[in-house]
């Protein structure tokens, strides 16, 4: 009876694992064949494998300024809104002032505004200050967007931090900003990292506000590139697919070496 | 070396508040090893967190060696302390803890890395310099973190209850660690704790604090013979002190005292006269209550029933209760055997080590 | 003079006003160029209309016309359809797959990790990805139906109006279901094993086990999830445009994407209409996520 029920269990468990993995299996084999192939059989394994695919599609469009563009902009982006976002949470986590709560509850409530609300005003401005259609814009922006997130992880772990340990450093004769530099900071590295890899995939995947604010060519991010390889190959779903893969597989690789960090910073603040 | 002068030191919070310390008055001589001792709340801490920069303070004045310290930050006061919980940097080995402390003075590299290995080869802390925190016992973690105050040779060491987090055995040794340190060293240290047992073994004078007031100071013994005020006597000692509610009786000028029904007539060495029908305060530490009838003149005998008996092997805390007197009395006598709860017994008090407080609390006893 | 020390507030070593504006200044800088600002301006806005060259006061007209806007009442019951089915259909089958999984099973390291892959896709990955299953002629599920002999079922599942909806609702849940299963495995697995026994022991059966003891106890994760559900799909706008752009016949149409279309779309270059739309819609789902957090929290917090 256990054991029946216990395979029941994971047959369950299997079937939805399928479920929810199975559409990327999907695309994974449909990046290595080409279209004709995938018209005659959508469901074929791939055999032989066109690894070829890849660097056709990546030299065949733009793959290559989209990767950059993405990389520049998000890099940038994820030091500046950890180290913004990091100085505010440990002011917020260890000085007591009469503000406090209120900049952290302003601070913090933006997460839940509906991005239109800034949108139009965004795109506004940056044209005025001649941002507009340019990396260092978007790049602002999503510091702004991601820096409620920031906070609220990073200030949640700051203040877990005992108060004796900044007395001890403040008698050893270290400044305010020394001792956040040379004691908070590379206390707080576990909680930074989990920032650092969720902020990234989170921008990495930004799409609003890119197509909204870029539209030169040269300055596109990788989903507005994966929007435009998709209206130039058209029907030829074998090319999407490896386009695709393409777009996919550094989250994956991020997600392989850091999965446990990333769960942690998604799930941070649901579980109570 | 370091005369540290405290001169109603004072600390409020918030406006409208009780301050934390309250007009703390103090000076610690040179080489001192000055306890602050007293119940959690009583402002021991705030009083140390201002003589070490930690807290502003908000009125009187703190002086070191007789420069006035009030406006200098921290670092600059030329003082170390070792904290409750170590405070050791998680991230940082030993070594670097130890040194940590040294960088940010103009202080050689070299000589950083002599007094380093000279400060772990003391605390027995050389395997370790290469460890970091969370790899050390408590004991081990205890000794960095004294370490670190000592690499720095400042002219105050401070400590905020150092031994709280260690168990009993690792309390012991630690303590007669800090106490050979203070005669190796020499140097002036203030050292707050809520341990009686801490503050007489360690302390050169004791400073009692209660309600962030210095209740009395004075060296163990004084404090512990001669306490000033009710609160001293009950809290030094442990059983503590006797404190039992007594009323004036005879004439003028007279120095009986009626404890329920029984009536003592304490010798005028304990107790200059008072006039009849004043409320006194008797108190006698358990170890001058003795069980039995009184032997003779000196002594009152107090008759109980026995509520409690703690038999501790090599000696007995035996509790009764007075007829009509609210508060019990204890009696620590030497062995084990005696009475039985329930027994009625005679319990004689050597009136000679007596003490006599007024309505006020405050110690009438001539010393 | 220590009478005028005590007046002094005593905030000398505990607020360094310094050191604090430092370490906060970036933080509000970028808070208020980049978020309060364009907020502000976009409220501004919604009282003009805003062309590339010139901006007029016009009062609450935007309003007016809103009010009589059907396509973007429509928008807005998608929007809602979305955002309250959403959160019912993840967080209910997320937490059943949890339950299933709160008894230990081998592996439950490896399934957790592949449930959570979807949400860290892209929508606009997923969106293509599902516009492929959805396909007439040849997505899995079509296939599927015809397979089995339910030819008539087939249908072209993102160009159907009475569809599209719906279809779109399922790749979200397919998206968050594993996320909120991961979050509520963990909130499970930090609840006290014994007040679960006991339970047991006063001859719970599984349902009563599940509605009296566990589920008051994961109240306030379920309540997070709720929330942090319906935001989402109050702002989606990546997987309608790359999949449907609000098509067939404004059925998939959501406010975030007739913002969009308003403003960066249509000729009429008018920026102020939409900023209109952003105005109201912001204070409808500020007001819609009070009351949520009302309606549940009504109840006392549960202690344990």
């Amino acid at each position: 009876m256990a054991a029946l029920r216990k395979s029941i269990l994971l047959l369950l468990l299997t079937g939805y694992t399928m479920f929810a993995a199975g559409p990327f299996v999907w695309v994974a084999m449909m990046s290595l064949r080409t279209t004709t192939e995938i018209h005659h059989d959508h469901f074929g394994f791939p055999d032989p494998a066109h690894w070829n695919k890849y660097p056709d599609a990546w030299f065949n469009s733009n793959y290559a300024t989209y990767f950059a563009n993405s990389t520049q902009i998000v890099v940038a982006a994820v030091i500046l809104v950890t180290l913004i976002g990091a100085m505010a949470a440990h002011c917020l986590a260890r000085y007591r002032f009469r503000l406090n709560r209120v900049i952290y509850f302003v601070l913090f409530s933006t997460i839940i505004f509906p991005p239109q609300i800034t949108i139009i005003s965004l795109f506004q401005i940056l044209v005025q200050y001649g941002l507009y259609n340019s990396k260092i814009g978007l790049m602002l922006v999503y510091v702004a967007i991601q820096l409620p997130l920031t906070i609220y992880i990073l200030e949640s772990f700051f203040a877990r931090i005992p108060s004796d340990l900044f007395d001890a450093a403040r008698m050893d004769g270290y400044s305010d900003w020394e001792i956040f530099w040379k004691v908070a900071f590379p206390i707080a590295l576990p909680a930074i990292t989990t920032t650092v890899i969720l902020n990234f995939i989170l921008l990495w995947n930004e799409f609003l506000f890119a197509v909204v604010l870029i539209t030169e060519e040269a300055n596109r991010t990788l989903p507005l590139g994966i929007q435009r390889f998709i209206g130039d190959t058209q029907e030829d779903i074998g090319m999407i697919a490896t386009g695709l893969m393409i777009a996919i597989i550094p989250v994956i690789v991020i997600y392989a070496f850091f999965s446990e960090k990333l769960i942690q910073g998604m799930t941070a603040g649901a579980v109570k | 070396m370091a005369v540290v002068s405290l001169k109603d030191l004072t600390k409020i919070y918030d406006r409208g508040h009780a301050p934390a310390a309250d007009k703390v008055s103090l000076e610690i001589g040179d080489g001192e090893f000055m306890v602050l001792l007293g119940p959690s709340g009583c402002g021991k801490t705030t009083t140390l967190r201002m003589v070490a920069g930690l807290e502003s303070i908000t009125a009187g004045e703190l002086s070191i060696d007789g420069a006035v310290m009030n406006a200098i930050p921290a670092k600059d006061r030329d003082i170390a302390m070792v904290f409750q919980s170590y405070a050791l940097y998680p991230h940082m080995s030993v070594k670097n803890n130890l040194a940590f402390g040294l960088r940010r003075r103009s202080v050689s590299r070299s000589e950083i890395e002599r007094r380093v290995v000279s400060v772990a080869e003391t605390l027995e802390l050389t395997p370790f310099l290469q460890r970091k925190p969370h790899a050390l016992s408590g004991g081990q973690r205890q000794r960095v973190a004294l370490g670190r105050a000592i690499v720095r040779d400042p002219k105050v060491f401070l400590f905020d209850e150092p031994l709280s987090n260690l168990d009993a055995a690792l309390r012991v040794s630690t303590r007669s660690e800090i106490a050979s340190l203070h005669r190796r060293l020499g140097a002036t240290m203030i050292y707050v704790t809520h341990d009686q047992v801490e503050a007489m073994t360690l302390g050169t004078r004791i400073c009692i604090m209660n309600g962030g007031r210095v209740m009395q100071v004075g060296s163990p013994l004084d404090v512990y013979h001669q306490p000033v005020n009710t609160f001293v006597a009950g809290f030094l000692g442990n059983p503590p002190m006797n404190l039992l509610p007594a009323t004036v009786t005879d004439a003028p000028g007279g120095c009986t005292l009626a404890i329920g029904e029984t009536r003592l007539e304490v010798p005028g060495t304990r107790m200059p006269a008072h006039s009849p029908g004043a409320d006194l305060t008797f108190g006698i530490r358990p170890e001058n209550v003795r069980l039995g009838e009184a032997p003779g003149a000196g002594f009152a005998t107090l008759a109980g029933t026995v509520t409690q008996i703690e038999a501790l092997g090599a000696e007995t805390i035996i509790t009764a209760g007075l007829p009509n007197v609210a508060a019990p009395l204890t009696a620590r006598v030497a062995g084990d055997g005696g009475p039985g709860v329930g027994d009625r017994v005679g319990f004689a008090v050597d009136l000679g080590a007596a003490h006599v407080f007024g309505p006020d609390g405050r110690a009438v006893t001539q010393s | 003079m220590a009478g005028a020390a005590l007046a002094k507030r005593d905030d000398g070593l505990r607020r360094p006003w310094g050191t604090i504006s430092a370490f906060l200044l970036p933080a509000l800088a970028v808070y208020a160029a980049l978020t309060a600002y364009p907020a502000f301006r976009t409220l501004w806005n919604s009282f003009h209309e805003v062309l590339p060259r010139r901006e007029t006061f016009i009062g609450l007209a935007n309003y007016a016309e809103l009010a009589r806007d059907e396509i973007y009442w429509k928008a807005v019951q998608n929007t809602f359809v979305w955002a309250f089915a959403s959160p019912l259909i993840e967080v209910s089958v997320a937490l059943l797959l949890a339950l299933a999984l709160y008894a230990k099973v081998p592996g439950a390291r490896f399934f957790r990790i592949a449930w959570f892959t979807p949400v860290l896709m892209s929508y606009i990955v997923v969106g293509i990805l599902w516009a492929w299953i959805y396909n007439y002629d040849w997505g899995p599920i079509n296939v599927a139906l015809r397979f089995v002999g339910l030819d008539s079922l087939a249908r072209p599942w993102l160009g159907d109006p009475d569809t599209a909806l719906p279809a779109l609702i399922f790749v979200t849940s397919w998206m968050w279901v594993g996320f909120n299963m991961v979050v509520l495995l963990a909130a499970l697995h930090s609840l006290p094993r014994e007040v679960i026994e006991a339970a047991e022991l006063d001859n719970c059966g599984w349902g009563g086990k599940l509605v009296f003891v566990i589920l008051p106890m994961v109240r306030a994760t379920v309540l997070n999830l709720v929330i942090l559900s319906f935001i989402g799909k109050m702002k989606i706008f990546d997987l309608v445009w790359i999949t449907t752009k609000g098509n067939p016949l404004w059925s998939t149409e959501t406010v975030s994407t007739y913002v969009y279309k308003r403003a960066f779309e249509w000729t009429t270059f008018d920026l102020g209409y939409p900023s209109t739309i952003a105005t109201v819609w912001f204070v409808i789902v500020l007001a819609a996520v009070l009351v949520l957090t009302r309606v549940f929290r009504l109840r006392e917090k549960l202690e344990y």
